[in-house]
């Protein structure tokens, strides 16, 4: 069956509500206890319709907070010149959260961070787990986000369909790419936030000159290059005030936020608050839609099925056919399946590799059951010792450590060692307190894996990984391999990102090969120093009783 | 002594014989109003009016050792290679540190007699082996010291003079050789004091000074380091505008509640970044260390074999002890250039302990 992407919609609290009210400032909605309710009407109407046409299976509402943000701090005169909220729009705010509330849907604020970043920063994280993300809102500085998973989806009149930017959409409606929206907006400036530019610039000549040099840097960097001389003396002015718009008009897309993927996932409507409330407000039509909605609850939607393509290694032809293969590929994820948790004393039982996402190789070597299924154990793990030492295979894992110390076990020394999945997880977030390969294949994929349990039960009872029929342990071991593998593309660009490189590639990793040679040469203990110790101890015990 | 014999391990017949029989004063009951409260705070206060409720916490304290350690490494040792082989986590601690299991390295006591016993079953391979231990010296206020640019304490670490005499010195205002051994302490906990978080009541708790002392000898402490308090509000201002704080290698803990409106958790949080950079600092340099180590004795017979707190551990063949001397301590002290020097001592023995 073929799924759809799950779609995400971030709502711009602020800009929804402002513009609610403004849409009705002529003509403004009043209820029977003379309480203006265009805000809030119009702000429950675009909410009602997402839900109604879109089925979005992650919804949250984002707000503003009263408190100055970073670019206030850069700038003080940033959006100084916004007029005051009109105070009928002030008695609306409690009323809005009601209404979020109702309608059950996530909301997220921060002192210090406008709305804008907080959106910016979770559909960068929802793009990257390939969500197809809608930042609603009607605020031309979101299209700086657009790209072919992260739309603008403007919702404009009750009564007219929502205005939806992709890139496309974007420069014909801006004239610029998305890539360039911070550019343009740098130079023109931007009233409505007191956002300086360079003062004589306006759109028509931003474009020009973007289209002229690419990007405000190359602009600034090849400023006499400008034919007009006119323009020139303007920009040559004005080049700080010009990269100080930059900074204004960028959105931060690293809000250090916690993002629970979870706690935005689209729920059912409280009816009976939603009822209460727009009965309150006297906003009938609303009431009436109500009962219609019938939000599609993520729990509701098919499974994603997975595609994974598991294959059992029958025969040392076909592993020397696959290995051949593989090898093509230059990386590839690599899992063992042993006897024991402690791997100076785990016997292999077999290898998993995977080199391209839903599809993964399980090598069985040393099941109890199943025993005519096990290719020949020396000569394949010949065969996979020139495989895992090849320098030109970049090797990847999840605790990799354990993987080392089992294989330095049969003579093999895994090498490189390119990536460990749980590694790069703790660098990214040092407090966090799962790397565990389920608890990151939900966080990133919200993909539950087969848990060991169901192949080895539990407590005294729990057998040991040999006695999995072969059959069973493909899947298993396939999708450890798989889940690393696939892992390894989301990490390694946050690590670039968070410019630690140095710090994973150059310390961490290479530190685990250091750890393993502790770990295997271990420390003599003086058991009988030791044993008389304990009797001593005993002693002064029953003195102290 | 109790007036009767009892079971030590109950709460109930000890809270009994505390505050009804030896009438200790009381400190309210604990959260469930089952019966009056016995922890480690209660028991460290009775200590100081009664030699019983002491005796209670040696009786915890040793307990607690011989079961962790004292009996259960025995248990660890493999068949096999007749060793203990500890298990080094890399993804555990928030600061960036290693920690271990199979033993806890890190739990063992420094300062116990006991905690020293366990450090003395640690021992070399065979007859051709010692153990050499080598201890970055006072490396998180070398690394404060670096951060903050403050020319006090860079310069005494520079002139190598004891850094606590130094602070004690400069905070009471005496010459350096009249400083008592009362007034170092008080600077020694008033020096780890800044890089685990300060406060005047902390410090009343653990010195002979009381509040007022306290907050006057604090006042002294950043009048006489400026270097140091322009750090922590550095650090404060970094964290709130970032949400997280970096190390030397640009290691990365963020914190969430920096901006908390609660005034406890945000006080937390604003330890954590003071901490971090100095400790997660630590954390690197001892990992580069470690590698630059290994890469250089990969064809010895000797091996590193633990890494706790600040300190390495190696099992040495006597043929190489001259050799890997020379290249743990280049290793250590060359691992980045501060404004201060990185200083390890290095000590060989028989078993851990004697390594001191």
């Amino acid at each position: 069956m073929k799924t759809r992407p799950k779609r995400f919609f971030l709502v711009d609290g602020s800009a929804i509500f402002y513009r609610a009210y403004f849409a009705f400032i002529r003509n403004p909605l009043i209820n029977s206890k003379g309480e203006n309710t265009s805000a809030t009407y119009g702000f429950v109407n675009s909410l009602l319709k997402i839900i109604r046409e879109e089925e979005p299976d992650y919804f949250a509402v984002v707000f503003d907070t009263k408190e100055p943000t970073f670019r206030h701090e850069m700038y003080p005169d940033y959006k100084s010149t916004r007029a005051k909220m009109p105070d009928e729009l002030v008695e609306q705010l409690p009323r809005i959260h009601q209404a979020v509330e109702a309608l059950n849907i996530a909301t997220f604020e921060m002192p210090g961070y406008e709305a804008d970043d907080i959106i910016g920063t979770i559909a960068c994280l929802a793009e990257r787990r390939d969500y197809e993300v809608w930042c609603v809102t009607g605020d031309k500085d979101f299209f700086q986000l657009v790209t072919d998973k992260v739309k603008v989806y403007n919702p404009r009149k009750i009564a007219d369909a929502a205005e939806i930017f992709g890139p496309q959409e974007v420069k014909d409606k801006f004239g610029v790419h998305p890539s360039q929206v911070i550019d343009k907006l740098s130079l023109m400036g931007d009233s409505s936030d007191n956002v300086p530019g360079v003062p004589g610039i306006g759109p028509k000549t931003a474009d020009k000159l973007l289209e002229q040099f690419g990007s405000l840097e190359n602009l600034l960097a090849n400023v006499e290059q400008i034919s007009s001389k006119n323009i020139r003396e303007k920009i040559k002015n004005n080049i700080d005030q010009a990269k100080l718009s930059k900074k204004l008009v960028t959105i931060d897309t690293h809000v250090p936020i916690n993002i629970d993927f979870d706690s935005m996932k689209r729920r059912v409507i409280n009816y009976d608050a939603a009822k209460n409330l727009f009965l309150e407000m006297e906003f009938s039509s609303l009431l009436k839609q109500l009962s219609p909605v019938s939000p599609v609850t993520s729990e509701d939607l098919p499974r994603k099925e997975t595609k994974a393509d598991y294959q059992q290694v029958r025969s040392v032809d076909e592993l020397v056919a696959l290995l051949s293969e593989l090898e093509s590929k230059k990386e590839v994820a690599v899992d063992t399946e042993t006897t024991s948790l402690n791997a100076l004393e785990a016997d292999l039982v077999g290898v998993s590799l995977c080199t391209k996402p839903n599809e993964a190789y399980y090598i069985p070597l040393g099941h109890s059951v199943d025993k005519n299924e096990n290719l020949p154990f020396d000569e394949t793990l010949s065969i996979l010792k020139k495989f895992l030492e090849n320098p030109g295979v970049q090797k990847f894992g999840q605790n990799i450590k354990y993987d080392l110390e089992v294989f330095h076990r049969y003579g093999i020394d895994i090498n490189p060692v390119a990536f460990d999945t749980m590694l790069a997880s703790y660098v990214l977030d040092p407090s966090g307190r799962q790397h565990s390969l389920d608890f990151l294949a939900m966080k990133y994929f919200d993909h539950k894996m087969q848990p060991i349990t169901a192949l080895i039960g539990s407590g005294k009872k729990q057998k040991t990984f040999d006695t999995v029929p072969v059959e069973k342990a493909v899947f298993y071991a396939s999708e450890d391999a798989d889940l690393t593998y696939r892992l390894r593309g989301i990490f390694a660009p946050l690590i670039a990102e968070a410019e630690m490189h140095n710090l994973y590639y150059n310390l961490e990793l290479p530190l685990i090969k250091v750890l393993v040679a502790m770990e295997e040469a271990g420390v003599r203990v003086d058991d009988k120093f030791l044993a008389r110790l304990s009797k001593e101890m005993d002693k002064k015990l029953n003195r102290l009783e | 002594m109790a007036g009767g014999e009892f079971n030590i391990n109950s709460t109930q017949q000890l809270a009994h014989i505390m505050f009804e029989k030896l009438n200790l004063p009381t400190r309210g009951k604990t959260a469930k109003k089952r019966g009056y409260s016995t922890d480690v705070r209660v028991l460290e206060e009775l200590a100081l009016i009664h030699e019983f409720p002491r005796l209670i916490l040696d009786y915890r304290q040793v307990t607690k050792l011989k079961n962790t350690y004292i009996d259960a490494i025995p248990r660890l040792i493999n068949p096999v290679t007749g060793r203990v082989h500890t298990s080094f986590n890399q993804t555990i601690a928030a600061t960036g540190r290693l920690s271990s299991t199979d033993p806890n390295l890190q739990n063992i006591p420094i300062r116990t007699d006991e905690g020293r016993e366990i450090r003395k079953a640690f021992i070399p391979r065979d007859d051709n082996y010692v153990l050499m231990a080598a201890d970055y010296s006072q490396i998180e206020l070398r690394i404060l010291a670096h951060y903050s640019e403050d020319k006090g304490l860079i310069e005494a670490f520079r002139k190598g003079e004891d850094i606590h005499t130094r602070t004690a010195a400069e905070v009471y205002d005496v010459a350096f050789d009249r400083v008592t051994p009362e007034m170092r302490r008080a600077a020694k906990t008033a020096n780890f004091a800044v890089i685990y978080g300060v406060s005047a009541y902390g410090l009343s708790q653990q010195t002979e000074l009381d509040l007022t002392q306290s907050r006057d000898f604090i006042d002294t402490y950043f009048a006489r380091y400026p270097g140091i308090s322009k750090y922590i509000d550095d650090m404060k201002t970094f964290a709130r505008g970032k949400g997280y704080v970096t190390t030397l290698y640009n290691r990365r803990r963020y914190l969430p509640d920096i901006n908390s409106k609660n005034f406890s958790i945000r006080q937390f949080a604003e330890r954590t970044a003071i901490n971090t950079p100095i400790q997660g600092s630590a954390a690197d340099i001892i990992k580069v260390a470690m590698l630059k180590i290994y890469d250089r004795m990969k064809k010895m017979k000797s091996r590193m074999v633990l890494q706790v707190h600040d300190e390495l551990v190696f099992d040495v063949h006597n043929d190489e002890l001259a050799e890997l001397k020379l290249i743990v301590k280049d290793g250590m002290e060359k691992v980045i250039k501060l404004k201060v020097p990185l200083v390890a001592d290095i000590g060989v023995g028989h078993n851990w302990l004697d390594c001191k």
